[in-house]
């Protein structure tokens, strides 16, 4: 039985364990071109997303964005206002409005236009 | 596995699957409206989720002119937002102004002399160790979460733990405050004495903090070490450990007989970085599937929790920067009540905790969280440590995607009964007149506030209900 809780527990601790692929090269560097949205990401979205260990998509890992960007904006941007997983609701931004939001969003999937 | 312990294990998480814990009961935020450029009006909400708002104003002032300018015309309510890492309705702000002080943020001035610091109070505190380091300079104390800004801290009393430190407005010496009226007053002990003290603890109630100088300690190294014990050898113990370490705190495990115990003290060893930052969240991970499959068997999860953490009982250690090494990540989202009781209360009013949760509680998974804080000298009015010579707080946490009324309605009273006063940023149900009777110097206090915000224009509903108003 001892044996029996030992596999359920490193069962458990597995299913627990978050991917923490590599940053890509420069994630930590980057920074939007816009002063004030830079500002921003700096203050807020950085700390996670330019560290691996977070467990969230890293600034310009255009192959972890790839299958979040396919759900669409309105469900980044409703992941981003409640709150989604391991991110805060709003992203940690008080302050910010959907059209920073996005912008933020569009910077760190690597998103065009 | 037994065939018996199988079909049990499987009818207990099938039955878990059909109860929802109360989730149903949680607040639940308002919907989007339009604003005039067409996008969505978002709502505001906290860390947890629990507490929302829908402000009509998102303000973040880029200079003092602009501040002043904002607390005078802006619809009120005002309040100011921080991390929103409150548990109580302090920032909600429906139809008035949300305020951000973002922008004011940074290592201002520094003293190399007396080793203060002149800091934005929009910084967090997460972003406040690396450059008071340049400046040779540290905090004497942090919190075990760092995602709040100094402000916001403060306002709140917010604490981390030990018997020689204060919580983290007791090392401001100095502050700016501008109020609803637009009035810039700089103070301190000397200084208009009277708004100081009751500035220091103040919710955001009198205005916002643009401001604050700390008083520091040098740049210094800490050395921590976590490892686990049975409870009651720990508690024998607890005053020599208290004395005996720089901080000090315990974790207490639901249907265990453990503790996960915290040490931090000053050391010259080589940095060693802390390896273990993913582990609390893994930790709390695993509680909680324990309570999802368990909960129906309380003897067997308590049994399967003892065998675990049998299986931790390596210590583990960091050396490294003092600000690497106080602050924790907390992934796992809660809400929280703690309170802060004067020092002899703290073990007796824990063994009742302890046995409300065991008797009544089972769909608890977050440990109890145990600390100690300095009383003496912090001269604030609304320091909820002022006369315990050591205080001592107990922190209770439920998930956020469960009703945690329940489980603190019941542990509530086991603190009101012990003389408690609650963290300023914590849930709880009290009014003015049980803040009155908490507090020696709550008069003096509302005197200030109203000279300062005579059209209680800092006041939401929530904070009018604390006050009274």
């Amino acid at each position: 039985m001892r044996r029996n809780v030992l596999c359920l527990c490193a069962l458990l601790l597995a299913a627990c364990g978050q991917d923490s692929a590599p940053a890509p090269q420069g994630a930590a560097a980057a920074v939007p071109a816009d002063a004030r949205l830079a500002k921003v990401y700096t203050q807020t979205c950085r700390a996670c997303h330019s560290s691996p260990a977070s467990g969230a998509p890293q600034t310009g890992d255009a192959k972890a964005w790839a299958p979040r960007v396919k759900q669409g904006m309105p469900v980044l941007l409703d992941h981003t206002v409640n709150g989604y997983k391991g991110m805060p609701p709003l992203g940690a931004c008080m302050d910010c409005g959907e059209k920073e939001f996005e912008a933020l969003i569009r910077f760190m999937a690597g998103m065009k236009g | 596995m037994q065939r018996r312990e199988f079909l049990g294990l499987a009818a207990g998480t099938l039955l878990v699957g059909c109860d929802d814990r109360g989730a149903a009961n949680l607040p639940k935020p308002p919907a989007a409206t339009a604003g005039p450029d067409g996008k969505r009006r978002l709502p505001w909400q906290n860390w947890s989720g629990y507490q929302h708002g829908l402000p009509a104003e998102r303000l973040a002032p880029e200079s003092l002119d602009a501040l002043v300018e904002a607390m005078r015309a802006a619809p009120g309510p005002i309040r100011p937002v921080g991390a929103g890492h409150s548990f109580t309705p302090l920032v909600p702000a429906d139809g008035g102004t949300l305020l951000s002080l973002r922008n004011f943020e940074g290592v201002l001035a520094h003293d190399a002399g007396t080793l203060t610091a002149t800091v934005g109070g929009g910084t967090r505190l997460a972003d406040l160790g690396e450059p008071l380091e340049r400046i040779g300079q540290a905090l004497p104390n942090m919190p075990d979460i760092d995602k709040q800004t100094l402000a916001g801290a403060i306002a709140t009393a917010t604490h981390g733990t030990g018997a020689s430190l204060g919580a983290m407005h007791s090392y401001v010496t100095a502050l700016q405050l501008v109020t609803p009226r637009g009035e810039v007053i700089d103070c301190s002990r000397e200084r208009r004495p009277d708004v100081f003290a009751a500035a220091l603890v103040s919710v955001g109630s009198l205005g916002v903090i643009t401001q604050c100088t700390l008083q520091n300690v040098p740049a210094h190294r800490l050395k921590r070490r976590v490892w686990m014990e049975p409870l009651d050898s720990m508690l024998e113990r607890f005053d020599e450990l208290v004395a005996k370490h720089h901080s000090f705190e315990f974790y207490v495990v639901p249907s265990s007989d453990h503790a996960v115990v915290y040490a931090i003290d000053p050391t010259d060893e080589p940095v060693r970085p802390r390896d273990d930052v993913a582990s609390d969240n893994e930790s709390v991970r695993l509680l909680k599937a324990g309570r999802d499959w368990l909960s129906w068997a309380p003897r067997l999860r308590r049994w399967v929790t003892n065998t675990a953490d049998e299986y931790v009982s390596a210590a583990a250690e960091a050396v490294d920067a003092s600000w690497r090494i106080f602050p924790s990540e907390r992934e796992v989202r809660f809400n929280e009540m703690e309170y802060h009781l004067p020092r002899e209360h703290l073990l007796p009013t824990l063994r009742k905790v302890r046995e409300t949760l065991d008797q009544r509680h089972p769909e608890i998974f977050f440990p109890i969280e145990v600390r100690v804080v300095r009383g003496v000298g912090d001269g604030a009015l609304l320091s909820p440590f002022q006369g315990h010579a050591v205080s001592g707080s107990i922190a209770v946490h439920h998930s956020h995607v469960e009703d945690p009324l329940p489980y603190f309605a019941d542990i509530e009273p086991l603190f009101r009964e012990a003389s408690g006063r609650p963290h300023w940023g914590k849930m709880n149900t009290l009014g003015a007149a049980d803040f009155a009777a908490l507090y020696p110097r709550w008069q003096e206090f509302l005197d200030v506030r109203a000279a300062l915000d005579p059209e209680g224009k800092m006041l939401n509903p929530y904070l009018r209900k604390v006050f009274g108003l």
